[in-house]
């Protein structure tokens, strides 16, 4: 039974509907005829308003089946400016005598659910409550082959929500396996105890190693140390031995200085004393008629000409002249010497002659006087000759001298090396030999030198190792390194530096490893201990069928996303080519829609359905030349088949069924609707079914 | 035939492998309550049938 009253006041026209008091009583399962406007839409809006009409959530298959070209009808109440709404809905269910009952009152939002228990209890249902309970089925016939879609967004929810199931079990696989690997694992204990075992056994020859990196280093070190002081000895001794000398130098320069001037006043006094007895003999040659007309003479005249101190260039020709001239004057001297002895012995003629005659002796046939006459002649004769003799002996001898002179200028301008300017350099000028500066520059190198020693010594200090002998620098590296100096002992000073680098960048790489393979293991100790606290996961025995599992819910969520891939099919209305997969899928869901719709009126009789193939719009019949295409289905029967499917697929809540306008239907057609809801009723799965049919007759309300 | 019978039978009929059917509609039973029970159903149907 239905009990129910509204009252409808639109306030814009100040009127109030509400229904005839005879129709406020209704059997559960009614047929309202009537002509248009009577109110029979009406009643059937206010039920599906009543029972949540007004939630969107009604328009979805998932929840109920009202017709969403019906919601602006049943939204119509929402509008409290139009109208308000006073209303009372309470549904006897006659399969169980519970009440379910829906009431507005003036100042409700939307009309307050609930279920009234035979005690009398009030239990209110929230949306979601109802729809677990309650299925609120409301159309209208109206080309109703399209709306078999309507069962295909049915299985498309199914697949959501399986999906849905999917993903939650497989996020629930995903916590399992994260909580097994975070809990106590044994086989990780093992594994990473095996690590920590490696790990050491690795660190351990590395870590030695690295110490004889740190040796070879510290030798390196100290060779490259050693060298640098070494060098830097030898030149320090260098430079002192370059002072000493320069020093040296300076004493050296003073005596040759001094020598230098003795062969500058040598060679001025030579040069005089050539050119005096030159002169003289150029002189004593003019007063000697026997030579002073000779070329000889006129070529040692021109000598003069020649005669320099400022140049040096004549000295070799006038040697030669002068030792030419010389050679002629010992040749003429020996000519008029002989002359000169006869002279003498006509002398002592003469003498004997006038002693002779001072006695007064005579001489047979000789007359004294006259032989004393012409020996007097002749004796006078050679007395010139004499002095010719003579003067040429004078000459010869200053020739000689001058020759001699000459001589001594010449050696004493070969010892000096240089030219005749040097006559002329100021004697007192030495800067070209002041070696203060350089003395001084030199010491300031070996400063320099010293502190850099200084330095090497003191970190050679810092290796232990002590230099101020360095002599016993080899033993010393003997005694701190006895296996490896013998290996770098002999090392050039670049092979050293090539080494030391070499061995540094080992040593850091090696370092860094080390470095890096202890951090891994404290982690790796670390998490060993932290595992070790933990508790065992129950399931960790069965973690491989886990992961198997999971491995295996992948797969079936991927086939059902591929699935999937038929409503974009559908949606596009292009399915040529068609993958094996989805295939497979059109014939699974036409199985699943023939299920769901049983048999079917086709021609004059009830036919079971086999496939309802979607995707190419056909059915599948039970027979041969069973494909039927949807098109050959009158509207009347493809409404049957909806409403069938409708019905079909809540048999688990109990059904609120309105259908208006079923005039489209035949009375055949019609039958098969009443029998299924005979069927259903008989079952307990329907609550209420009210159908509405335009008729020109007066109203009636007429029990199914 | 139920409800949940057809909707059973359609998800089946999604796969070939009998184990992926039995897992399917184990999953399909389960509601957030009871995932560690089908979780156990599940892991005892492998075991079964490896």
């Amino acid at each position: 039974m239905i009990n129910y009253n509204y009252t409808i006041r639109r306030l814009n026209e100040d009127r109030e509907f509400s229904p005839v008091e005879k129709y406020k009583k209704l059997t559960n399962f009614s047929v309202i005829r009537g002509k248009n406007a009577i109110g029979k839409s009406t009643l059937l809006h206010l039920i599906a308003y009543s029972f949540f009409g007004y939630d969107s959530r009604s328009y979805e298959s998932k929840y109920h089946q009202i017709n969403k070209i019906l919601s602006d009808k049943i939204n119509q109440f929402n509008d409290n400016n139009e109208q308000s709404l006073l209303s009372s809905f309470e549904i006897i269910d006659e399969s169980t005598g519970r009440k379910l009952c829906s009431e507005k009152k003036e100042n409700d939002d939307f009309p307050v659910v609930y279920e009234v228990s035979e005690d009398g209890d009030k239990n209110y249902l929230s949306y979601e409550k109802f729809a677990q309970k309650y299925c609120v089925i409301y159309d209208i016939p109206d080309k109703p082959t399209d709306r078999i879609s309507n069962l295909v967004d049915d299985v498309k929810l199914i697949n959501q929500k399986l999906l849905e199931k999917i993903e939650k079990f497989s996020v629930h696989l995903e916590k399992i396996e994260s909580d097994i690997s975070n809990a106590k694992d044994p086989e990780k204990i093992k594994l990473i105890q095996t690590k920590i075992e490696k790990m050491e056994t690795t660190l351990e020859p590395l870590k030695t190693n690295n110490i004889n990196y740190s040796d070879r280093k510290k030798l390196l070190e100290i060779l490259i140390l050693k060298n640098d002081y070494l060098n830097i000895h030898k030149k320090v001794t260098e430079w002192q031995r370059k002072i000493e000398e320069y020093k040296l130098k300076k004493t050296l320069s003073s005596k040759e200085q001094k020598q230098r001037e003795k062969l500058k006043d040598k060679i001025r006094v030579n040069y005089s004393s050539f050119s005096q007895y030159y002169l003289k003999a150029v002189q004593g040659s003019a007063q000697i008629t026997a030579i002073n007309e000779t070329d000889q003479f006129k070529r040692l005249k021109a000598i003069q000409d020649k005669l320099s101190l400022s140049n040096w260039d004549w000295t070799s020709e006038v040697q030669s002249q002068i030792r030419d001239y010389s050679t002629f004057l010992e040749n003429m001297y020996e000519k008029y010497r002989s002359d000169h002895k006869v002279a003498g012995i006509y002398e002592q003629l003469l003498n004997l002659l006038r002693e002779l005659d001072r006695n007064g002796e005579r001489l047979p046939k000789v007359k004294l006087p006259d032989l004393i006459k012409d020996v007097k002649t002749l004796v006078s004769q050679h007395q010139q000759e004499k002095n010719i003799a003579e003067g040429i002996k004078a000459t010869s001898t200053l020739i000689d001298n001058a020759d001699e002179h000459l001589a001594e200028f010449i050696n004493s301008i070969e010892d000096i090396g240089e030219g005749s300017s040097v006559l002329y350099e100021n004697p007192a000028d030495d800067s070209q030999l002041d070696l203060a500066p350089k003395i001084k520059e030199v010491e300031r190198e070996i400063d320099e030198l010293d502190d850099k020693r200084q330095d090497i010594k003191q970190k050679l200090i810092h290796f232990g190792i002590d230099c101020d002998d360095i002599n016993s620098v080899i033993s010393q590296l003997n005694r701190m390194f006895p296996l490896l100096y013998s290996k770098y002992r002999t090392m050039d000073p670049q092979t050293l530096e090539y080494s030391l680098k070499q061995i540094s960048l080992e040593e850091r790489e090696q370092t860094n490893k080390i470095e890096e393979m202890e951090f891994e293991l404290r982690l790796s100790k670390k998490q060993l201990g932290e595992i070790q606290l933990k508790d065992s996961h129950p399931l960790y025995e069965k973690r491989t069928a886990l992961y198997n599992l999971y491995s295996k819910i992948l797969e079936l969520k991927s086939d059902i996303t591929q699935y999937n891939e038929y409503f974009d099919i559908l949606r596009k209305n292009n399915h040529s080519g068609i993958s094996e997969k989805i295939a497979f899928y059109n014939k699974s869901i036409s199985k699943y829609f023939a299920h769901k719709l049983g048999k079917i009126p086709y021609i004059d009789s009830h036919v079971e359905v086999l496939e309802v193939d979607y995707l190419n719009r056909q059915f599948v019949l039970v027979g041969s030349n069973n494909v039927v295409k949807f098109d050959y289905f009158s509207t009347g029967q493809a409404q049957c088949i909806y409403i069938k499917s409708l019905l079909n697929q809540n048999m688990n809540r109990k059904v609120i069924l309105m259908l208006d306008e079923i005039s489209s239907m035949d009375d055949e057609t019609m039958e098969i609707i009443y029998n299924e809801i005979r069927e259903k009723r008989a079952a307990g799965q329907l609550i209420v079914v009210i159908l509405a049919e335009k008729s020109n007759s007066e109203p009636s309300v007429e029990e199914l | 035939m139920e409800q949940n019978e057809l909707i059973m039978d359609y998800l089946r009929s999604l796969f070939e492998d009998e184990t992926d059917k039995d897992i399917v509609a184990l999953l399909w039973d389960f509601v957030d309550e009871d995932i560690d029970d089908v979780l156990d159903d599940i892991l005892s149907l492998m075991e079964r049938t490896k």
